[in-house]
């Protein structure tokens, strides 16, 4: 018996140890999307092949992040995205299906450009339009704190400058906490005729 | 149960209580993003709607008509592809020879009404790319053979026959034949030509854009000497098989089919 209450306790005692290390700083982190228009983009002509899709606004992310009931200076937050291609090749779409016998290369995710942005620019890496590489990368609109996070690594809302990630909501903050999120997308005309397919991801997470 | 070890148990599982809320938070949203390539072939052809050849001249049949650019050919293509000419007619005389529309009266037997496919001759302004690449592939490139050297040219080889699918089965030209852009089969570079506009060219010539010459050489007596076989590797001329013969006058039609075909 006694041992058994040993393990217990040993085993209680270790997920407390490792639990523990999550610390809250924030009461919560709030994602909200919208979708805008149409993210199924068709190429039926050669002015559509040559010129692509320019500037096509797929959705909108709204940020809502609040502060503990007793204020925690240091609840901030970060945003990222990574792309799945439900496991082809890291640096291609998925097919779904191919239009001929699909023996010419299949699209690469660099053909689609992203840019997140919103009024005040506060992403770092995004406001720019950015080419996809491999579904392996990691990509971060409002950078997450690496290492010991400090009252300093917190901006506050307001600020308008980038990488802001203090505690706000896009109904007070609207500038800062609502990200547009664009693509361009130029296939050329080297690739598989077919249908692809990318899910992007976005994650909201508080900096810990 | 001793007194200390629940006191353990108790902060160990009250420590994993309070620990657990303190998971950190997080929320995720998705968007999926689908693409549809459909496959786009486009050849846009510049021609009259009748190319005529007409013979009224000793010097026209001794060096034949050329037409020069009659034709010109714009590809645009997302797929990768093939573009080929075959001869075709009714076959009104016979399948793979001309067909005669109007007969000029000359009842003489060494008169023959069966002109073969393979005497118009076709020529490339630029040379296709899988010959550039592999010289054994064989185009429509080459200067039209000089009538006047012809028995300088031992054996006869016909440089630019048009193709021709007598059966009228629409097989594409074998590995053998000729193609104006591409080739037979789809393994490797040298077989197809990769998508692509004309309307992307940016010098004075293109793999997308091509103009095709046409010429047809009667000779005297008209047997049509350059008339020849790809795939017999033999001379088709009128006379092959009767020395005598010759091309009975009148009026006769054919028709050049330009065949863009997506590589696979």
């Amino acid at each position: 018996m006694r041992l058994i209450v040993n393990v217990i306790f040993a085993f209680l005692f270790f997920l407390s140890i490792t639990r523990s290390n999550a610390q809250i700083h924030c009461g919560s982190v709030e994602l909200f999307l919208e979708e805008q228009g149409n993210s199924a983009f068709t190429f039926t002509d050669f002015s559509k092949y040559q010129s692509g899709y320019p500037r096509t606004t797929i959705a909108r992310l709204k940020v809502r992040v609040t502060d503990k009931v007793i204020p925690d200076n240091l609840c901030s937050w970060n945003l990222i995205l990574t792309v799945n291609n439900n496991g082809a090749n890291s640096t291609e779409w998925e097919v779904l299906n191919h239009y001929s016998d699909g023996t010419g290369p299949n699209p690469l995710l660099s053909i689609l450009e992203v840019r997140i942005t919103n009024d005040c620019m506060t992403s770092e890496d995004f406001s720019n339009f950015v080419p996809l590489s491999d579904v392996n990368d990691i990509l971060e609109i409002i950078k997450p704190i690496i290492g010991t996070l400090e009252a300093s690594d917190v901006i506050p809302s307001n600020s308008c400058v980038k990488n802001v990630n203090g505690i706000g909501d896009y109904i007070s903050n609207y500038s800062e906490y609502t990200f547009k999120i664009e693509v361009r997308l130029k296939p050329g005309m080297t690739f598989n005729p077919g249908t692809f397919a990318l899910n992007f991801n976005f994650r909201l997470e508080e900096n810990i | 149960m001793k007194k200390s070890n629940k006191f353990k148990l108790f902060i160990a599982a009250a420590g994993l209580i309070g620990a657990t809320a303190n998971a950190q938070l997080v929320d995720e949203k998705d968007v999926s993003i689908t693409m549809d390539l459909q496959p786009v072939l486009q050849l846009e052809m510049t021609t009259p709607d009748q190319i005529e050849f007409v013979f009224d001249d000793i010097s026209e049949y001794q060096a034949g008509i050329t037409q020069y650019a009659a034709t010109v050919l714009k590809v645009s293509s997302t797929v990768s592809w093939d573009l080929y000419a075959v001869g075709r007619s009714q076959g009104n005389t016979a399948p793979g020879f001309w067909d005669q529309q109007v007969d000029y009266g000359d009842d003489n037997v060494n008169a023959v009404d069966q002109l073969p496919l393979s005497l118009l001759e076709l020529r490339q302004n630029r040379q296709n790319l899988s010959t550039r690449l592999d010289p054994t592939k064989l185009d429509y490139s080459a200067n039209f053979q000089n009538p006047n050297t012809l028995g300088a040219l031992a054996p006869y080889a016909g440089t630019n026959n048009i193709y021709v699918d007598a059966a009228g089965a629409g097989t594409p030209p074998s590995a053998t034949d000729r193609y104006i852009a591409g080739h037979a089969g789809d393994d490797g570079i040298d077989n197809y030509m990769p998508g692509g506009t004309y309307l992307n060219q940016t010098t004075h010539t293109s793999d997308y854009y091509y103009t095709i010459d046409y010429r047809i050489l009667p000779g005297l007596p008209a047997v049509f000497p350059m008339a020849y076989d790809l795939a017999t590797a033999s001379s088709e001329s009128v006379n092959t098989l009767n020395p005598a013969a010759y091309a009975e006058p009148g009026v006769y039609t054919m028709y050049v089919q330009y065949i863009l075909l997506e590589d696979q």
